[in-house]
């Protein structure tokens, strides 16, 4: 080793000098003071020097055995996750329920009675495709019994049944059933304004 | 984290067991060069990077991706070797001489160089040697000498890591280099 070197760079510049972490134009401030500089063109060589040595070396791997232990605890679990993940439907299977779904709700929409619904004819949402209790809450109010019929018929009356019966799954049923409490908040203001009327 | 390693660790989230192998390849000469510099101990160092993978493997659904993997790795590796020196402090090579038996251990981790023997030997000799000059740096000069080299870490990685200033990372790796080239000079001098 030789004396101490005097220059203020040689420890934090030379070091990464020498590692190659310089930026560009810190390399090049530090490359043009190299040329002058005796310490740090003497440690960039020893660092360098002694960098070639640990290089030289290759570094030591796991045994076949703590290989083999290893891939095989990620087979295992590869294999776990596998059974645990729930199979994703085919794409025709999807494209099939959007296809049932579209159509049951073009028919709900196209094929309306065309007289007015008796209020006491209409069964109501089937047993096993119960909505949530604050939209069944609603009560029709008594008035007019044409004018609440009609509202009724705006409603889309087949849709729940229809819309349950092809794709009984929950989420369907409850889009089905968010989608019947949206008009019949859409509706709301003309049932409501039966009662003020005058009859 | 690099793309490399980002599409290895989505791999291996997907339940791919060759991805898992690949990120052992990558990182298990740099962890084991750690961890076996630090500890001397081969047959522990392989416990405690075995052990790392398995965590790692185990706890990637949850793993989020920010910063570098390597750092992360070491990160554990770092602590784990901590932990095993804490718990037997007699596997440290601080405060040991070379000739006593460090280099000699640390000599069972050699890899065998093909099939040429002459070269495994000028391996095996030099890893003795430079086993034999690591053991006498001081603990905190070997790691950051240890993960700079072994690991390819950057001394901004290693000041993080280690939580010390960067001007004390770079001090302890060109102290640290400087005396190794010594003690390795001195040793060949000696032998011949």
């Amino acid at each position: 080793m030789s004396a101490a070197p005097q220059c203020p760079l040689v420890v934090g510049q030379a070091t990464l000098f020498a590692a190659g972490e310089l930026g560009v134009v810190a390399r090049a401030r530090f490359a043009a003071h190299l040329r002058g500089c005796e310490d740090c063109a003497a440690a960039v060589d020893e660092l360098a020097a002694a960098r070639a040595v640990l290089q030289s070396l290759p570094g030591p791997r796991l045994s076949a055995a703590a290989r083999d232990r290893l891939s095989a605890a990620a087979r295992r679990l590869s294999v776990e996750d596998s059974a645990r993940r729930p199979t994703a439907p085919p794409r025709w299977r999807l494209a099939a329920l959007g296809a049932t779904l579209a159509a049951a709700v073009v028919t709900g929409v196209m094929f309306q009675p065309p007289s007015p619904l008796p209020v006491a004819s209409w069964p109501g949402p089937r047993a096993e495709t119960t909505p949530a209790p604050d939209v069944l809450a609603w009560d029709p109010p008594s008035g007019d019994l044409d004018q609440v019929a009609a509202a009724i018929r705006d409603l889309g009356r087949p849709r729940l049944a229809s819309s349950a019966r092809f794709a009984p799954s929950f989420s369907t049923r409850d889009r089905a059933l968010v989608e019947i409490r949206q008009r019949i908040e859409r509706i709301r203001p003309r049932i409501e304004g039966l009662e003020t009327e005058p009859l | 984290m690099t793309t490399r390693d980002q599409s290895l660790v989505r791999r291996i989230r997907r339940g791919d067991a060759e991805a898992f192998d690949e990120l052992v390849d990558r990182y298990q000469s740099p962890l084991l060069g750690y961890v076996t510099g630090m500890c001397g101990d081969p047959a522990a160092a392989e416990d405690i990077v075995q052990d790392l993978f398995l965590r790692l493997l185990h706890g990637l659904p949850g793993y989020r991706e920010r910063g570098r993997l390597k750092s992360y790795l070491f990160t554990l590796a770092r602590n784990a070797t901590l932990d095993l020196l804490r718990r037997k402090p007699h596997l440290s090579l601080d405060g040991r001489s070379a000739e006593a038996g460090v280099g000699e251990r640390l000599r069972r981790a050699e890899p065998v160089a093909g099939d040429d023997p002459q070269r495994a030997a000028e391996l095996a000799e030099d890893r003795r040697r430079l086993a034999a000059a690591l053991a006498r740096l001081s603990e905190t000069q070997r790691e950051v000498i240890l993960m700079h080299h072994f690991g390819g870490l950057t001394f901004a990685n290693i000041s993080k890591l280690t939580g010390v200033p960067l001007g004390t990372a770079l001090a302890r790796s060109h102290y640290g280099l400087r005396k190794l080239r010594g003690l390795l000079a001195r040793s060949k001098t000696v032998e011949t």
